[in-house]
């Protein structure tokens, strides 16, 4: 223990070296932004600055590319609060409850929370990264292609939960993103899948066109047709702090949410994907306000934000102990330290301890300065709700076209974009839920590939899944979960025939 | 009559998708159990999804009635025709001119825009535009038409 | 979700200004409503040309990529400080990138890191593939040239081939990891299995990276892997090295024996350089491998290139086109010998 904290001191006095906080400062500003910004990701980022960082100390460079990661995590939750515009994968469970309280007035406290929660969040994760990475690398190393797989599956079934109506639906919305996902080059045998001939396609269809489509755009078209529910958005702004019923209410999510996001975000490969989706279930399940979900509740803006700063923390640990990237910003970094002569690994503690300890301190100043940054911003962003609406649609309409062409200069995706907000619009008038699309299409692919490998490693015999502990233990609880949300279905309307 | 007419176009939308899809996996090999080819995920998936889809429908027989609402076509057709204009323009009549047919265009989709607000709302956009994703970001785009 | 990198040089503002090291002075957070999040991106000192992107043709983190970055770093400080980007393009044995740069303007904006399994392997063995490794490319210059190396799981009884030879034959076969198909990685497995008539159970990763993480954590006793991307996990002990397939052993790997050692006479290596596609201006083509081969002899780049177990390599322009000729020719042989296929 005592090491422990003559380690963090080490960490600080490294992390606190003015050339080295103004870059934690500017990895967190740029994440930030990109976070913000519609279409622009941290992996693209990352990958641009990285020839940049080899003229910098290798602690330095990996201080601000951590800067930029973390950073567009809270970015990314910003415009999902806002606009319904989910910018990251894991923001995409932000719009759901997130939007709602936006739309009740209460968007202050819901950027609030969401700040103070990936704060408390990230605090914890860093003190779990110095304090036991080594142990939880361990765990982290005995999941298997099956075990990722039933993760991945058990995934999907919570992705389900997260609709709000019939959940045969939303069943069906995550194979039908399942299935769009299967869309471009299967990666093993280069064949090209439900293309049709479109080079722009081999890639498979972007995460960013998609999101932006059905969330965003559907949601403008749905705004211009009801001009009496985006009054309510303009006029009641309501106070930008949280009250104390929504502080008690949100304190237990945050902890709960804490608690997922550090499990998952340790798995190598779609773990941190997971954790915000893990957290909203666990929410809807558990939390005390879990009948308002669905209207916003601020559990599902605590829990969820809270789960994915804590992964993106935690997702360092695989990295920083075994030289293993646990996605593919984690894999740039490793390129970063390789480039400066650096080989992440288990000897990296002591051969750079200023490099490992001066990274876990600036964590944490990275966050506490994303605190800074985006707490005096938030009555600002809530201001930005009272331009009126008709003034507001253009000029999102105007940054996700240009922010989408701008992904990949191409103006197919921006046609891609319209054909998903038609997608999107049909959707909400059949009562169809998009998030679980969403999260299909993100998994379908990951799901792929760990199912190919399993069933390769296991000579074509499926009895694995049910065999591995992890495996089986994973199944188990999705079978549970999926039993559990079909039976009070089932019974009322068993009920419902009797009665009728 | 108790049909659920919103869930019954989810399961034939649902059905109809998983049809062609399973029609054009035919091209994909299936390969073996220990070494799936290209086809086996999409032929699991949306064979799944045909079994949803005709669930949902039966289920959609006895759980209404909940009647299809209607569409705002103006206004979809509107604000979606202005990205189309936007993508069209965009490579050969640069970020302004792109910019101001789509807000122009997307604009009519609200009744209450006046001449001189959608005037207004164009000139701030186009400046912030030009300030973010040109002075800014540099996203290679041109700012004015190219001939 | 796979590395979707832009192609625009988006945020190149923002990153020289870093490299500029003048600091964050347009870096504030009291920006107007709306656009504060483009304060966060300060603004470059101009470039001096359209940026230069380079395709890697897979996942980042592994072998090419590191170089590609390496290379991409040097080619900037030497081509007047116009930016040099890194794009990552995986899939299909290298293929899908090779595809992309092979259809781009031959302007210079544009390259890729060519490869063995891109240009030799993947012609070969994938039916998809719409390009000539040798007509549709100006080749510029070999940039890494490396031998493979069977590492296997310390935990595991694997210390030789013969112990190899002996698993495989235990049952069910033995599981060999790889970076990918297509690769000469994944040929070397198929070649092996079948000299010594043994079955291997070709395990394909996207990307080295995944596959040595199953290898350290035993989903897979062993994996044939390219020695760069392998070599620290080696020097750190956290795999064990079993036999390298170059024709004498490495001098950075002195306790490493050859297949030859062993008893089976299997030579392979992979290479990668950068090209161009086909047309590319003779001057510009040449001013690209003028600086690839400044870049390369500059004493820290090679020391790290051969303390990672990669050599340097020594052809340029019309050197390197036959030099890629040739590889195309022998590896689409070995191809059709070996019998190997992507399922």
């Amino acid at each position: 223990m005592d090491l422990l904290i003559a380690n963090l001191a080490h960490g600080f006095s490294v992390a606190l070296s003015w050339n080295n906080l103004l870059f934690a400062f500017i990895g967190c500003m740029i994440g930030t932004a990109i976070g913000v910004l519609p279409g622009i990701g941290p992996v693209a980022t990352i990958s641009l600055l990285l020839p940049i960082t080899f003229g910098q100390p290798a602690t330095t460079a990996i201080i601000m590319l951590a800067g930029i990661y973390y950073g567009a995590q809270y970015g990314g939750s910003t415009t999902a609060i806002l606009l319904n515009l989910p910018g990251e994968v894991s923001s995409v469970v932000t719009t759901l409850e997130g939007y709602k309280m936006a739309r009740r007035g209460r968007a202050g406290a819901a950027l609030t929370i969401a700040a103070l929660g990936s704060f408390f969040a990230g605090s914890v994760a860093t003190v779990l990264v110095a304090a036991s990475g080594p142990l939880l690398t361990s765990i982290a190393l005995s999941f298997g292609p099956a075990d990722y797989f039933s993760l991945m599956l058990l995934g999907l079934i919570i992705a389900a939960v997260l609709a709000q109506g019939s959940v045969i639906k939303s069943v069906g919305m995550v194979v039908l993103g399942v299935a769009l996902g299967l869309v471009g080059t299967d990666v093993q045998t280069g064949q090209q899948r439900f293309t049709f001939g479109i080079p722009e396609l081999s890639d498979g269809l972007g995460f960013a066109a998609l999101a932006m489509g059905m969330f965003g755009i559907a949601e403008i078209i749905l705004n211009l047709e009801r001009p009496e529910a985006r009054s309510v958005l303009t006029t009641k702004v309501g106070s930008l702090y949280l009250n104390r019923e929504e502080v008690r209410r949100a304190v237990p999510s945050v902890l709960r949410g804490t608690l997922v996001g550090s499990a998952l975000g340790i798995l190598p490969g779609g773990g941190a994907a997971l954790a915000s989706f893990g957290s909203y279930m666990m929410e809807r399940r558990l939390s005390k306000g879990r009948a308002e979900f669905g209207t916003g509740a601020i559990e599902g803006v605590a829990g969820p934000e809270s789960a994915n700063n804590a992964a993106s923390q935690t997702s360092f640990i695989p990295l920083l102990t075994l030289g293993i990237p646990a996605n593919a910003v984690m894999a740039l970094m490793v390129g970063a330290l390789i480039i400066q002569g650096i080989q992440p690994g288990p000897r990296m503690v002591e051969a750079q301890p200023d490099l490992f300890w001066g990274l876990i301190a600036s964590m944490w100043i990275g966050n506490l300065m994303l605190l800074i940054i985006n707490l005096p911003m938030i009555g600002m962003w809530v201001k930005l709700l009272q331009v009126p609406y008709r003034y507001m649609y253009p000029a999102i309409l105007t940054f996700c076209a240009i922010g989408i062409y701008s992904i990949n200069n191409n103006v197919f995706d921006v046609y891609l974009t319209v054909l998903f907000a038609i997608a999107g619009y049909l959707f909400a008038k059949l009562k169809m839920e998009p998030a679980p699309l969403l999260i299909g299409f993100v998994l379908g692919p990951m799901m792929e590939e760990h199912l190919r490998r399993a069933m390769l490693l296991s000579r074509g015999d499926p009895s694995v899944f049910i065999e591995r502990p992890i495996s089986g233990t994973l199944l188990a609880i999705a079978a549970l979960a999926l039993g559990m949300m079909l039976l009070p279905n089932l019974r009322r309307k068993k009920e419902e025939a009797l009665a009728g | 009559m108790r049909i659920n007419a919103k869930d019954l176009f989810s399961g034939l939308i649902l059905i109809v998708i998983a049809l062609v899809g399973l029609w054009l996996n035919a091209d994909h090999a299936m390969g073996t159990a220990q070494r799936m080819g290209p086809g086996y995920m999409p032929w699991l998936t949306f064979m799944l999804q045909l079994v949803l889809g005709a669930i949902i429908v039966v289920l959609a027989l006895n759980s209404g009635p909940d009647p299809l609402e209607r569409w705002a076509w103006r206004e979809m057709s509107l604000v979606l025709l202005g990205m189309c204009v936007f993508g069209l323009l965009l490579e050969r009549g640069g970020l302004f001119l792109s910019t101001t047919a789509m807000i122009v265009i997307a604009s009519l989709a609200d009744r209450t825009h006046r001449p001189l607000g959608v005037l207004g709302v164009t000139i701030f956009l186009l400046a912030l535009c030009w300030w973010v994703f040109i002075h800014e970001l540099d996203i290679r785009v041109s700012v004015w038409p190219q001939f | 979700m796979s590395a979707r990198l832009p192609r625009r040089g988006f945020l190149m503002t923002a990153a020289s200004m870093a490299g500029a090291t003048a600091g964050p002075a347009r870096a504030q957070s009291g920006a107007p409503p709306g656009n504060a999040e483009a304060a966060a991106v300060p603004r470059a000192p101009s470039p001096s040309g359209p940026p230069i992107r380079i395709v890697v043709p897979f996942a980042p983190g592994g072998t090419t990529d590191l170089v590609a970055r390496l290379i991409a770093a040097g080619l900037q400080e030497r081509l007047g400080g116009t930016p040099v980007l890194v794009e990552n393009r995986p899939g299909a044995g290298a293929t899908l990138g090779s595809q992309l740069v092979a259809a781009s303007p031959p302007d210079g904006t544009t390259l890729v890191m060519s490869n063995v399994a891109s240009h030799a392997i993947g012609p070969a063995l994938y039916p998809n593939v719409r390009y000539d490794p040798v007509r549709d490319f100006t080749h510029i210059a070999l940039v890494v040239s490396n031998p493979s190396v069977w590492v296997a799981n310390p935990r595991t009884e694997l210390h030789g081939l013969a112990d190899v030879v002996r698993a495989a034959r235990g049952g069910r076969g033995l599981d060999v990891a790889t970076s990918g198909s297509g690769s000469s990685n994944h040929l070397l497995v198929v070649r092996f299995a079948r000299l010594a008539r043994v079955e291997l159970n070709h395990v394909p990763y996207r990307g080295a990276g995944p596959a040595i993480t199953d290898l350290i954590a035993g989903v897979v006793p062993l994996m044939s892997d390219s020695l760069p991307s392998a070599s620290a996990h080696i020097r750190q002990g956290s795999v064990r090295a079993i036999a390298i397939s170059s024709a004498e052993r490495h001098p950075g790997f002195p306790e490493v024996p050859t297949f030859r050692e062993q008893g089976f006479d299997l030579v392979s290596g992979s290479w990668f350089g950068l090209s161009g596609p086909a047309g590319l201006p003779a001057a510009l083509a040449g001013r690209l491998a003028r600086a690839v081969q400044e870049t390369l002899t500059a004493p820290e780049v090679r020391a790290r290139l051969i303390e990672a177990g990669g050599a340097p390599g020594d052809l340029t322009l019309a050197g390197y086109t036959e030099f890629v000729r040739e590889e195309h020719a022998r590896w689409g042989a070995l191809v059709r010998l070996s019998g190997a296929r992507v399922e």
